[in-house]
């Protein structure tokens, strides 16, 4: 009797937490990849991305902007190809050989719906640098519903 | 019969248990403050990577060859520290360390990557679900291998010696360390494999059959997978009970009696380490690679008084409970005598291989970690010093100098942890100054 008790228990605290973790809201804060927050040279935060960068955006956004930049490309600096997914469908492309920014500007809200609270974000970056794998700066990413 | 006699029942009772699965719990509280409080930041570090690698590159991009891997993780390098280099002839990626820990650490890395697709979170191998499941294996292989070695003890020891052997196994020497602090290193699981074997070895020769075979087979194959240099570690099957020169009479005819069991066991080891042959032939051409590259041994001039007692790694200045089980090869009587021959040729070979290692003191680590695989071994003698030692009249002043060994053992591995203890280099002077020291 006791057994099956704890089975039963065991299965319905599986079942919560699989539920939980199906859509759980604080995946929005959720990061990989990602360096920590750093003052740009305008004293705006940004983030060194590694090889692979994963973030969380709204669902509700219709657009999202992504600016990246290269820092302090040297003399024959080959450009960083950088490949947007979400929600791990490709979106984006963009090459990144300057240290202007460049804003991966994509229309969210043409991709296929969901019906979780957020949409997983992942750059792909060609190439990295160093023992700690940096790549490119990713500014504020904005995103517009 | 080249075996000895079994005494007693195989089951741990319940005192090893209780004594294995509290270590166990101990082990995921340590984890859980290591990388809680920020001591560590990540398991998959230093060493940890290249076993790690093996992982995301098959369950996440499919391509055990590393080349997916490290164009998403790394920019299609894989940084120098790692160990895995390109392979000049072909440009293909070898890895230093084979794929026997990602095989051991795979269930839990799959049970991180179900949940990881099930709640679309990020998928790159390295975010915490990731690489703290998989770093929890290493609490889970520790809780085993305790178990298989009281299993190994329960057929000679009494309860109470055994339990005490498991939980001065733990915490004497550096094996906690290696289940938490740097638990997706290789040590931990060549521990645990060890005792699985040293548990089915008596089974295998008393009652030989295709099963025994199977498992001891694929045993010897998967402690090959974690390590190379685990092969040493494989002389434990032959050198097992071979107490004297009637035992290895015996042995011999046991051997040709059994020819289709030993070759069972020796198909099955090649079996399993088919995969790695396999990948080494993929990236190289060549089914034998030495994957260490340009690293070396010096045979001529060993730093054996070194590696055994030196401020900076020695094995009996870091954990010289060692040396309690050292001496308990002089008492150890009955069925466990069997478990001395293979300790007295394998430590031996081993301090001599390691003392000749160009890097003898094996990088940063807490105590000397080649030894670490071994300590199963060590176990056995330990339990019979520690039997002795509890029939003796002096017994409460010896039990209480083991009770502060490994209190001072557990002391140093967290200062260790606080940055305080330097992983390397000690020096005696910086001991002294450090001993004790928590801030």
């Amino acid at each position: 009797m006791r057994a099956r008790v704890t089975i039963a228990l065991c299965t319905v605290l599986l079942a919560v937490l699989l539920a939980w973790l199906r859509d759980p809201p604080w995946v929005g804060r959720v990061t990989s990849g990602l360096g920590p927050f750093v003052a740009d040279v305008d004293g705006r935060p940004v983030r060194w991305t590694r090889g692979h960068a994963v973030f969380y955006i709204p669902s509700s956004a219709a657009t999202v902007a992504i600016p990246l930049r290269a820092h302090r490309p040297r003399r024959g600096f080959l450009p960083v190809t950088v490949r947007v997914s979400i929600d791990d469908a490709l979106v984006d492309e963009i090459a990144i050989a300057d240290e202007r920014w460049h804003v991966s500007q994509v229309a969210v809200g043409r991709r296929r719906q969901t019906w979780r609270r957020h949409r997983r974000v992942d750059l792909r970056l060609s190439r990295t640098w160093g023992l700690e794998q940096k790549s490119v700066l990713l500014g504020e990413v904005t995103t517009e519903p | 019969m080249g075996h000895p006699r079994t005494d007693g029942a195989a089951r741990p009772q319940r005192a090893a248990v209780y004594a294995a699965a509290t270590t166990g719990v101990l082990a995921v509280l340590a984890y859980a403050w290591i990388y809680g409080s920020g001591l560590a930041p990540t398991p998959v570090r230093s060493d940890a990577v290249s076993y790690y690698v093996y992982l995301p590159a098959v369950f996440i991009h499919g391509d055990p060859s590393l080349t997916a891997l490290a164009a998403d993780c790394c920019g299609g390098q894989f940084p120098a520290y790692t160990a895995i280099i390109r392979w000049p002839a072909t440009g293909a990626w070898v890895n230093a360390h084979p794929i026997g820990v990602a095989v051991l650490v795979s269930p839990f890395f799959a049970l991180a990557d179900l949940l990881a697709r099930w709640g679309n979170l990020p998928r790159d191998g390295f975010w915490g679900l990731h690489t703290h499941l998989s770093g929890l294996a290493g609490p889970a292989y520790l809780v085993v291998g305790l178990l298989l070695v009281a299993r190994v003890l329960t057929r000679t020891f009494r309860p109470r010696v055994v339990a005490a052997t498991v939980v001065v196994l733990a915490f004497g020497t550096n094996l906690f360390h290696y289940a938490t602090w740097d638990s997706l290193y290789s040590h931990v699981y060549a521990f645990c494999l060890l005792a699985a074997l040293m548990a089915v070895l008596p089974a295998f020769y008393e009652a030989p059959s295709a099963r025994t075979a199977a498992i001891v087979g694929a045993l010897c194959g998967l402690l090959l997978l974690v390590r190379h240099t685990n092969a040493l570690l494989l002389l434990v099957v032959p050198l097992y009970g071979l107490v004297d020169g009637a035992a290895l009479r015996r042995r011999l005819g046991w051997a040709w009696q059994n020819r289709g069991v030993l070759a069972l066991t020796a198909a099955t080891a090649a079996c399993t380490v088919l995969p790695q042959l396999w990948l080494y032939h993929r990236a190289t051409g060549r089914w034998l690679v030495s994957s260490y590259g340009h690293l070396w041994f010096r045979f001529d001039n060993p730093r054996i008084v070194a590696v055994l007692f030196s401020t900076q790694k020695g094995l009996f200045f870091w954990s010289p409970l060692l040396l309690v089980a050292l001496a308990g090869v002089l008492v150890t009587r009955g069925g466990a005598r069997a478990w001395v021959p293979p300790l007295l040729v394998i430590f031996p070979i081993q301090t001599y291989l390691v003392a000749s290692w160009h890097d003898w003191q094996f990088g940063a680590s807490y105590g000397h970690r080649a030894f670490t695989d071994d300590l199963a071994l060590f176990a056995v003698p330990l339990g019979a010093s520690l039997d002795w030692i509890v029939d003796s009249r002096q017994h409460r002043w010896a039990l209480g100098l083991v009770a502060l060994l490994v209190l001072l053992s557990a002391a140093q591995m967290i200062q260790v942890w606080l940055g305080i203890m330097p992983m390397a280099d000690v020096t005696w002077a910086r001991y002294r100054a450090l001993f004790l020291r928590f801030s």
